[in-house]
């Protein structure tokens, strides 16, 4: 059998096309778990912050700890046996969060006293754009997630302004959280 | 020093559904599987359709297939061996040569 230029040519396009969808649908059920966990912190966050409003930044405090031991331990127990040991994957996380907390310290400084709403914000704009810029490589679902959390982070700051911390956090660890479970069903 | 160019297509790998799994396989890490459903979903086969095909490329030592079950509910899972990845990679080269040879006369 010797195939002609169009059949070799189509068929690198269905690999290719196969290849995509694989390591999209592999990527989900890696992120799946996160986004649940997270999720599930922002919502508790958000119900303790409506009951307690100041005391929000001790919420925040606390769920970001167990939230980062919760990651380390995934981290740990899901890097790619063979290729990757496990300090390299916990220093890689640890420096990717770093990074994440340096620039949000960053912009605080820089844009001077924040209010609660804003600094609210400002991380669930960050976790939007980081999804959407994610989504772009990996796979749309990623995108459609960072949008509605875009979406409701301005609906929490304009629509219900004097609830928008509690309303972020609920209604943005709601979109993770489902969203994580969308995509462990991808 | 170039590797002797490959003259034919592997058969076993290059019927659509086969070719399908097989690349979907190849993209993940080495020690990780996809489960039935996944690969339903990236090949468009049928249940029956997708069985018969994994066969063939077992039987062809090409992918290993596991059973097991998730609590109650039966789970098949399928990840490509070394010389499945081997198959694969020399099929993709002819392809690609196909391509280079014409492009470059």
């Amino acid at each position: 059998m010797t195939l002609t230029q169009d059949a070799a040519a189509a068929a690198l396009r269905e690999i290719d096309a196969a290849q995509a969808q694989s390591r999209a649908l592999f990527n989900y059920s890696k992120a799946s778990p996160y986004l649940v966990l997270w999720g599930t912190l922002w919502v508790a966050v958000g119900v303790m912050t409506a009951a307690s409003p100041a005391n929000t930044g001790w919420f925040w405090l606390v769920a970001d700890l167990i939230g980062f031991a919760a990651c380390i331990y995934f981290i740990r127990r899901d890097r790619p046996k063979v290729s990757q040991p496990r300090t390299l994957a916990t220093f890689r996380f640890v420096g990717i969060a770093l990074v994440i907390a340096g620039f949000f310290a960053a912009v605080q400084a820089l844009f001077g006293p924040a209010t609660g709403t804003q600094t609210m914000a400002l991380a669930a704009l960050m976790v939007s754009a980081i999804y959407m810029g994610m989504g772009l490589w990996v796979g749309a679902r990623y995108v459609a997630i960072g949008l509605l959390l875009l979406a409701l982070t301005f609906v929490g700051v304009f629509v219900v302004p004097d609830q928008a911390v509690a309303f972020i956090s609920v209604a943005g660890g709601l979109t993770l959280a489902l969203g994580g479970l969308w995509m462990r069903r991808a | 020093m170039s590797a002797d160019p490959i003259h034919a297509p592997n058969e076993v790998i290059h019927q659509s559904v086969r070719l399908k799994i097989m690349s979907a396989l190849n993209a993940l890490p080495r020690t990780e599987s996809l489960d039935f459903a996944r690969l339903k979903a990236i090949t468009g086969a049928t249940d029956g359709n997708l069985g018969a095909h994994l066969n063939t490329l077992e039987q062809a030592g090409y992918v290993k297939i596991d059973k097991d079950f998730v609590g109650k509910k039966p789970r098949t899972t399928a990840i490509i061996t070394a010389s499945g990845r081997s198959a694969f990679e020399n099929h993709v080269a002819y392809l690609r040569d196909i391509l280079d040879n014409i492009s470059s006369s």
